[in-house]
């Protein structure tokens, strides 16, 4: 099973979180067009590489950014919500 | 002394709170604020002490023997809204659970090493028992640790069942309500 | 004890020192019917052995008689039933007083096997025959009847106790899997170095299959007095996963062991030689002959002949010589010159008298009237590695001991995504590319001589500990051994075959052969048509001579194929282990012994038990049901709902918040009010609904669904981290009940228990009082949702239990009665309510479930809201409408489809007889043509039959709200 270090309870058992979609810029919903506004809500990119998520500890509530690497399964990185513009 | 028992300790008073100026609120109140997130205060007492676990950063979880009259202080001074604070009602199961075998039987039902805790930091451990979210607040006991384990009072009944079951099936013992 | 004519028995000798078996406690046991005595100390084979037992078990096709092999917990051949119990492996399980122990795969018992015939019937059985037989439909049941009957290793028994068998988990420092000289070493290393560190073998003790070496001894006993060694013998690895986290096995229970590195020092796997009848009773490994003899005493002959390709065989041809036992004759199949790595050990060995052979090969074994090994026809080997049967010698023996090759055990390893390579020179798969924090050692990294191995070990375990955060280590790599301990090609062609390659499965040369033949010629191809390997050792004893078949046919190296998969586990699990103890936990309000006490008849909702309805003596559930109704709406009834989603939502900005989250407008919610709140996703589809409640300026309480409280209050704190507004939100779902009380009787039973004034002008409809009820501090929340006057009361979960008791003694002679989940749904059925996820599904907006009354389009922003724009300029799919039948008869189902004009027009979301209106009463997403068309319309049902239903407008029951609104109220 995979550790996952949640930036405020430390490292735990992938079973402990919950996963919350990508972080996604949502764009301005009075600027933009229909066909921005549908890829917004239903395209994901599912190609391997280096993803950005929402991920919440379950027991504390906590949410939090991690980045996954889904080409070599690797967690990359976590950070508080605040830092979510923390490195890449 | 007993390897392994496990007690219910429902009868405790409980308060919660949380909000951008709870703890200093608290601390106005002359009570001891935690340090860092996820660590507790510990404040002897003729009481037994009283417990102030610090739940992330701005959210706190009182504990105390109900005879006491602190924690019937804070809820009341909560419950006037001061700004910043916001009452957070806890109506949890708890457990006490001691014995030197306390470790061995946390492995059958909790993926956390608590062996490995360094309780000189007071930690305050969130995490998923057999599946429901509990908060574990260990204390160094005589000659053993102590974990006060608390959960949504939702899940109290089947969890306190599993509990029992695992407990004697480890050699302890289930003592019941806390006398 | 011994009988007089010659032939394969074994025997036990006397004591010596080091032997691990105590003959102060013998042991009696019976095998098929028989008694035989052991020693503490004994496996189940080495006692069977020790006492002459030779056939221990029919192989698993053609059904010949099988003994000791590998002696190594690869011997799959013999797993018998012990007490009841299937798949117990001989060769490692410890034997026990007043074992029961029966041989399975027989008919007929293990000597005179009827089922032994299969043995002749061979060429009617070709590679992949359950492919070929099952290909047929035609015949497919009669070979589906037949395999049952003839196949298969012991029977399961249906009577079996269950016992639970705990799982538990592990965590340390580093994990060093196996106990030979490279693990041992490792694990003082790391300890050295400051790590916890837990060290397992499958074995019965630390020292792997090296025979007794005094430097390792002595580091065997340093670790037993390390007091940071945790040392698990006859505990296996079974499975490597993610994050160093490894499943331990042991004859208890299963360890889910987290370690923060792992070492491993998993050794190498004798492989056999492949000739015909390599599988005799007699044959076997030698390394098998060395611990039976060293670690039980039990000789494994008296006129043994080795097959030999590398120095571990002279080696071992000494240490039996050593311990009294006369070895005949060295079959070497390499030439004088490829064997110079074992010059000294030869010279010793023909000092000893040993006729050593080299560039000869073993062509057949012959066996005896016993049916064991009795002789050996060899022969010179060609350079092609073919043997010419026209220059064949015999010699007779006891007793073909094999020491041909290895195959590094790298299963584990490749698991946690260790990458191997094809070492020529070792003619070995050796560890290439290790993940991070894992390390390998030992002769599975090719180190193979045991100084080598032991520096080797201690190199991975300093760097192991220093991984988890101890110490510091170089990565000064221990050279690779340059000896080649196993040779390229151990296997002899021969027109009749039987020169097996895989024991379990039966497979020999020529299967393998013709399904390459067949196409299947990738080792991952072979391997599922011919089923090599997929047997109970998993292909330890056999996929690397397989490999070098295909690689022979295919004309390329074993490393241009590469290793096949190794999944867990890595040895056979009992189910009960991964079972564990099987968890159920269930939630429960804080009024369940109040509903059991008067009888609660359980539904689960969600992981919520919740009563369905409460029995009563002389009714049915129908008739206990619409009781429960009739109670609502002629006098009163009380529910729990606390399993409704309780939040709060405090701060500045918990309005804005709570705007943007729900599609109604909340931010002009006055205090003390209440109202329906919509929650969309950004698609637009409806995801939850519920009542806001205004508690404060800054203070809001909102319900959610039952099912959606977790899931909602997740999202909700995931967009409060996201949006970082001034607000926080708190949970209550299980630290608050609520129960709702409600029918025309409600506020007169109420008024007396509380404090505030219930009248219709101090607390209309809507409306949220904080007040005490029954001396308890609560929330009453004025609600609709059962279509009658009705207060839904909130109060601190301790308090339920007191209030639930004052409210039924207060109407206990005016008609009250406790009502379920299930009248409830009968109740808001009939004033149209829809249910999120019953009538809603994952597609559902509110425009087609006629709910944009509850949606503030014109706020600045809800989520969901730009979708909503779209779909509003779309138009509609489908449009939820009421729907009501007449007829009497058998009802349709939720589900069920409307059809017009013989097109799907709709399907029936909810559906039941109202006896309130005395009709059939429903809710159903149809295409909005007929939505408009309010017509007649029909429904297939249960069994095709078409029933006539209606649309027609809802609420069913009181259209003008004026009973819940109690305009009426007398």
């Amino acid at each position: 099973m995979k550790l996952m270090v949640c930036p405020l309870n430390g490292p735990r058992a992938i079973t402990e979180f919950a996963y919350g979609g990508a972080v996604r810029p949502m764009p301005d919903p009075d600027s933009c067009s229909d066909a921005e506004w549908s890829d917004y809500v239903f395209n994901r990119a599912g190609s391997p590489g280096i993803k950005r998520e929402w991920w919440c500890h379950i027991a504390s509530g906590y949410w939090f950014i991690a980045e996954r690497d889904t080409a070599r399964d690797i967690v990359v990185g976590t950070f508080p919500p605040g830092a979510r513009d923390a490195p890449a | 002394m007993n390897q392994l028992t496990l007690q219910l300790m429902n009868e405790r008073a409980r308060v919660g709170c949380k909000g951008p100026r709870a703890a200093e609120w608290l601390s106005g109140q002359g009570l001891a604020i935690p340090a860092g997130p996820n660590s507790y205060s510990f404040a002897p007492d003729a009481y037994g002490g009283l417990v102030l676990a610090r739940l992330g950063s701005s959210e706190f979880f009182l504990e105390h023997d109900a005879a006491g009259d602190t924690l019937r202080r804070v809820a009341a001074g909560i419950a006037t809204w001061p700004p910043g604070v916001y009452p957070v009602l806890r109506e949890d199961c708890g457990w006490l659970l001691s014995g030197v075998a306390a470790e061995a039987m946390l492995a059958e039902v909790c993926s956390v090493d608590f062996a490995a805790l360094d309780l000189s930091a007071r930690p305050v451990i969130m995490t998923l028992m057999v599946g429901v979210a509990v908060l574990i607040v260990p204390l160094s006991g005589a000659s053993d640790r102590q974990y006060r384990i608390w959960c949504d009072p939702t899940y109290g009944s089947s969890l306190g069942e599993t509990l029992q079951r695992v407990i004697v099936e480890c050699g302890g013992a289930y003592l019941g309500v806390t006398a | 004890m011994a009988p007089s004519r010659l032939g394969h028995v074994m025997r036990r000798l006397d004591p010596h020192p080091g032997e691990w078996i105590d003959r102060s406690l013998p042991l009696g046991f019976t095998f098929e019917g028989r008694e035989y005595h052991g020693f503490s100390g004994d496996t189940i084979s080495s006692a069977l052995a020790a006492e002459g037992v030779t056939y221990l078990a029919r192989s698993f096709k053609y059904h010949r008689p099988r003994s000791i092999l590998s002696f190594a917990n690869h011997d799959s051949n013999v797993l018998l039933c012990v007490d009841g119990v299937p798949n117990v492996r001989g060769d490692v399980t410890p034997l026990i007083a007043g074992m029961r122990i029966e041989a399975v795969n027989t008919h007929g018992g293990l000597a005179l096997d009827k089922a032994r015939i299969l043995d002749y019937l061979g060429r009617f059985l070709p590679v992949g025959f359950y492919y070929k037989a099952f290909h047929s439909r035609r015949y497919f049941a009669y070979w589906e009847r037949l395999f049952r009957r003839m196949t298969g290793l012991g029977q399961v028994s249906l009577h079996a106790v269950r016992r639970a068998t705990p799982k538990r988990y592990g965590f340390c420092d580093v994990l060093v899997i196996g106990a030979g000289p490279s693990g041992v070493a490792a694990a003082l290393a790391a300890a050295r170095a400051g790590a916890s560190v837990t060290l397992v073998d499958e074995g019965m003790r630390c020292g792997g299959s090296a025979v007794s070496h005094a430097p390792l001894q002595k580091l065997i006993d340093e670790v037993y007095q390390s007091a940071s060694i945790s040392v698990r013998p006859q505990t296996e690895a079974s499975g490597c996963y993610a994050d160093h986290w490894v499943a331990l096995v042991d004859r208890v229970r299963l360890t889910k062991m987290r370690a923060k590195a792992v070492v491993f020092a998993t050794g190498v796997i004798e492989q056999p030689a492949v000739f015909r009848n390599n599988d005799l009773p007699g044959v076997m490994l030698a390394t098998a002959a060395l611990a039976l003899l060293s670690r039980h005493r039990v000789s494994p002959g008296r006129r043994i002949v080795m097959i030999a390709a590398n120095l571990e065989a002279y080696e071992a041809c000494l240490a039996l010589s050593a311990q009294g036992i006369r070895v005949e004759a060295i079959i070497d199949l390499r030439s004088q010159q490829e064997a110079l790595d074992a010059d000294a050990e030869m010279q010793n060995c023909a000092a000893l008298g040993m006729e050593i052979l080299h560039s000869h090969a073993p062509y057949r074994a012959i066996a005896g009237p016993d049916g064991a090994v009795c002789g050996l026809d060899y022969g010179p080997l060609d350079p092609n590695l073919r043997v010419d049967s026209r220059k064949l010698r015999r010699i007779s023996c006891d007793a073909l001991l094999m020491s041909v090759g290895w195959a590094a055990a790298a299963q584990l390893l490749q698991q946690c995504g260790g990458k191997t390579r094809f070492c020529d020179s070792l003619q070995q798969f050796i560890p290439d590319e290790l993940p991070t924090g894992t390390f390998a050692a030992g002769r599975m990294n090719g180190v193979y001589e045991i100084a080598a191995r032991i520096a080797d070990g201690e190199r991975a375990g300093a760097l192991a500990a220093a991984h988890a955060g101890h110490g510091r280590a170089g990565d000064a790599p221990v050279p690779r051994s340059t000896r080649r301990p196993s040779h390229r090609f151990p296997i002899i062609d021969h027109p009749a075959a039987r020169n097996f390659v895989d024991f379990d499965e039966d497979l020999q040369v020529k299967d393998l052969e013709n399904a390459i033949q067949e196409g299947f010629d990738s080792s991952e191809l072979l391997k599922r048509y011919s089923t090599v390997g997929m047997g109970p050792s998993q292909g330890k004893h056999s996929h690397m001579n397989a490999l070098r078949i295909l690689a022979r046919a295919r004309g390329i190296s074993p490393g241009e194929l590469g290793l096949t998969t190794a999944r867990p586990m890595y040895h056979p699990v009992p189910m009960k282990y991964l079972a564990g103890r099987s968890f159920h936990i269930e939630r429960r309000t804080p009024l369940d012994s109040d509903h059991a006490a008067i009888g609660a008849v359980w539904m689960p909702a969600g992981n919520w038990r919740r009563p369905e309805y409460y029995a009563r003596t002389g009714e049915n559930r129908e008739q206990s049901v619409a009781a429960e109704v009739r109670a609502v709406r002629n006098a009163v009834g009380l529910i729990d709902v606390g399993t409704l989603g309780k939040i709060e939502v405090y701060g500045a900005q918990a309005g804005i918040f709570l705007d943007r989250v729900y599609a109604g407008r909340l931010a002009d919610l006055r205090v003390g009010m209440t109202r329906y709140g919509l929650m969309l996703d950004e698609s637009g589809v409806i995801v939850d609904d519920g009542v806001v409640a205004r508690l404060g300026q800054e203070a809001f309480y909102f319900t959610t669904t039952t099912g959606g409280s977790a899931t909602v209050f997740r999202e909700l704190l995931r967009l409060n981290a996201q949006w970082g507004l001034d607000c926080a939100l708190v949970n209550v779902t299980g630290h608050r009940a609520a129960v709702n009380f409600a029918g025309p009787l409600s506020r007169d039973i109420l008024q007396p228990l509380c404090n505030v004034d219930l009248s219709e002008a101090a607390f209309p409809y809507l409306a949220l009082r904080e007040a005490c009820v029954a001396g308890i501090a609560a929330r009453l929340l004025r609600v609709g949702f059962v279509g009658e006057l009705g207060y839904e009361i909130h109060v601190p979960a301790g308090r339920a239990h007191e209030l639930w008791q004052a409210l039924m003694e207060a109407g206990r002679t005016l008609g009250l009665r406790a009502f379920g989940v299930e009248a409830q749904r009968v109740l808001r059925l009939e004033k149209g309510h829809l249910i999120v996820g019953q009538d809603t599904d994952g597609l559902t907006d509110p425009i087609e479930a006629n709910a944009m009354w509850a949606v503030g389009m014109k706020k600045p922003f809800f989520i969901g809201q730009r979708s909503l724009k779209i779909l509003a300029a779309r138009g509609p799919r489908q449009l939820l409408v009421g729907i009501e039948i007449s007829a009497a008869g058998r009802l349709p189902r939720e589900c069920h489809l409307l059809i017009r004009d013989g097109e799907i027009a709709g399907r029936v979301t909810s559906i039941l007889r109202s006896q309130t209106l005395g009709k059939a009463i429903g809710l159903a997403m149809v295409v909005p043509e007929l939505a408009a068309s309010a017509g007649e319309l029909a429904i297939r049902g249960e069994g095709g039959e078409m029933i006539a239903a209606k649309i027609v407008p809802t609420p069913f029951y009181d259209p003008q709200l004026l009973r819940q609104k109690a305009v009426t109220a007398a």
